[in-house]
């Protein structure tokens, strides 16, 4: 590379790295530069798309593992997180809420990591283990940093595990608990609803998590689903393509209550859509698409529902046709 | 789906703009400019749709409690630009993909691309890791948890210019890996 050329990546690079800042004001600096050369846009939007593309699913902290150094400039990894400690605590007093919607708190190494996604946004995190997770707006995750143990506080994810026999992946889902035996699935849990439904590979379902003697676990194979209300389950059979259909935009259902239907698109699109409560038991069976554009979404959904959709207030309201 | 939206309502040269939204006398005064920003992004003649399409998204938040509207309106340019720039280099990438794995279900990451993909941050990690722990550090607070550098430097007590370069080293590490060459140089403006 030339010394011209890598000195306008240079600028790109910062420019992308200044922008990516919420407090970001500079508008007339980044535009005189734009305008400068005409060459600019195109090197900007480049690297600011491999960088989202190198960056995508990064993990909050660094790997755990000691990698090979091939810096000699690094502390020791106990120095380090002493250092980083102090940091986060203060951190946690602000009350530090990244752009990206969700929050890290790391109060002591003993208290769970939160990770938690707002209404309307998602997010693609990578656990310690390799485990891919693709959360849903409005979720909320725990892992525990001491055993990397993962509980689901509510909400809706998708669980990409990278099997490893002798660490069983297992998820604590309020009492009942998942452990995969190497797979992919969903889950999704409001209220007293837990869903859990397997696109690839086998889980075992354990409606109380193990702790009773009993061996009442559940072996869910890809394409099914195991939804439980009040302690009461059923298993059944789902389109195994359509599981975690959601990071797509694509919302599916077969035979639920309108209400759960109206939760979902509230978590997809991020802004409320309420129905009223004998309209939330109509059933609902059929798939529709939710994208950035709220009220094409909410449209869509009322469009094949049989409803009708209208503002009230920051959200939506449904109402049957006619 | 889209034909739900008007696509344009001319009243004359100009397209309406509710003039009650919280929002729309600041738009207004700050159209030139976005128009300006769209152009000089590369907006060409889109950019007249695309500025639509601004106030579309604007009309349809409650315009409340947005601390500054003009940064806000630059932001939402901005990233109207980045989402046509992905789109872009999406559809380029699917059709390359396709002639490679036609066979793939759409909407499924295949096995192979989950493997990329984890590939690629087992590198992302070793190359952070190799600028040394506050580095990667001060890097995912700012790229993955999106916090502000001023908050940043903030939490570890140390300057604002001390955060840009730790930041610029990991930037210009991701780069130039990604290029598959030497260090990118130069003292850019922070």
């Amino acid at each position: 590379m030339t010394g011209a050329a890598s000195h306008r990546l240079a600028e790109a690079l910062d420019w992308a790295r200044r922008l990516h800042d919420p407090d970001f004001a500079d508008w007339d600096g980044h535009l005189a530069w734009l305008e400068a050369d005409p060459a600019n846009a195109a090197l900007f939007d480049a690297v600011s798309l491999d960088l989202e593309a190198a960056t995508a699913g990064l993990a909050p902290e660094p790997a755990p593992e000691p990698l090979p150094e091939a810096a000699n400039d690094n502390p020791p990894a106990g120095v380090g997180r002493r250092w980083w400690l102090g940091s986060a605590l203060a951190a946690a007093l602000v009350g530090v809420i990244g752009i990206a919607g969700w929050t890290f708190r790391a109060e002591a190494p003993s208290s769970p990591l939160t990770i938690a996604t707002a209404l309307g946004q998602t997010r693609a995190v990578r656990l310690a283990d390799g485990t891919q997770v693709a959360m849903n707006g409005g979720t909320t995750l725990h892992v525990d940093r001491a055993t990397r143990a993962v509980s689901f506080g509510e909400g809706e994810a998708y669980f990409d595990v990278v099997h490893d026999p002798a660490r069983p992946f297992r998820l604590q889902i309020g009492a009942a608990s998942v452990e995969d035996i190497g797979t992919a699935f969903n889950v999704r849990r409001h209220d007293k609803m837990i869903e859990v439904a397997v696109r690839t590979g086998v889980v075992s379902f354990d409606p109380d998590g193990g702790t009773e003697p009993d061996d009442d676990a559940v072996i869910l194979k890809a394409g099914q689903a195991i939804r439980i209300v009040d302690d009461r389950g059923a298993v059944r059979r789902v389109d195994r393509a359509s599981v975690g259909g959601w990071r797509t935009g694509q919302l599916s259902y077969g035979d639920v209550a309108l209400s759960e239907v109206a939760n979902d698109l509230s978590r997809a699109i991020g802004q409320p859509v309420r129905l009223a409560p004998g309209d939330g038991m109509r059933r609902f069976s059929g798939t529709f698409k939710v994208d950035a554009d709220a009220a094409t979404s909410v449209r869509r959904f009322a469009a094949i529902s049989g409803m009708r959709a209208t503002r009230d207030g920051a959200g939506w309201r449904l109402t049957p046709e006619g | 789906m889209r034909a739900l939206v008007p696509r344009r309502i001319v009243l004359g040269e100009e397209w309406r703009v509710t003039p009650t939204h919280p929002l729309a006398e600041t738009f207004l005064a700050q159209r030139p400019v976005l128009l300006r920003y769209l152009r000089a992004r590369g907006a060409a003649e889109e950019a007249e749709d695309l500025l639509q399409d601004l106030w579309l998204k604007l009309a349809s938040t409650s315009g409340q409690g947005v601390e500054r509207p003009e940064s806000y309106m630059m932001r939402m340019a901005h990233n109207l630009m980045l989402d046509r720039a992905r789109a872009t280099r999406r559809r380029l990438t699917r059709d390359d993909d396709y002639h490679r794995d036609g066979a793939e279900d759409g909407a499924a990451p295949s096995a192979l691309a989950d493997l990329i993909a984890r590939e690629r941050l087992d590198q992302v990690d070793r190359l952070l890791a190799a600028l040394g722990e506050r580095t990667d550090r001060i890097f995912r607070r700012h790229r993955v948890e999106g916090v502000a550098q001023r908050d940043i430097a903030a939490e570890l007590g140390i300057s604002l210019s001390a955060v840009e370069k730790h930041l610029q080293k990991a930037y210009r590490a991701i780069a130039a890996w990604q290029r598959g060459d030497g260090a990118v140089s130069g003292e850019a403006r922070t």
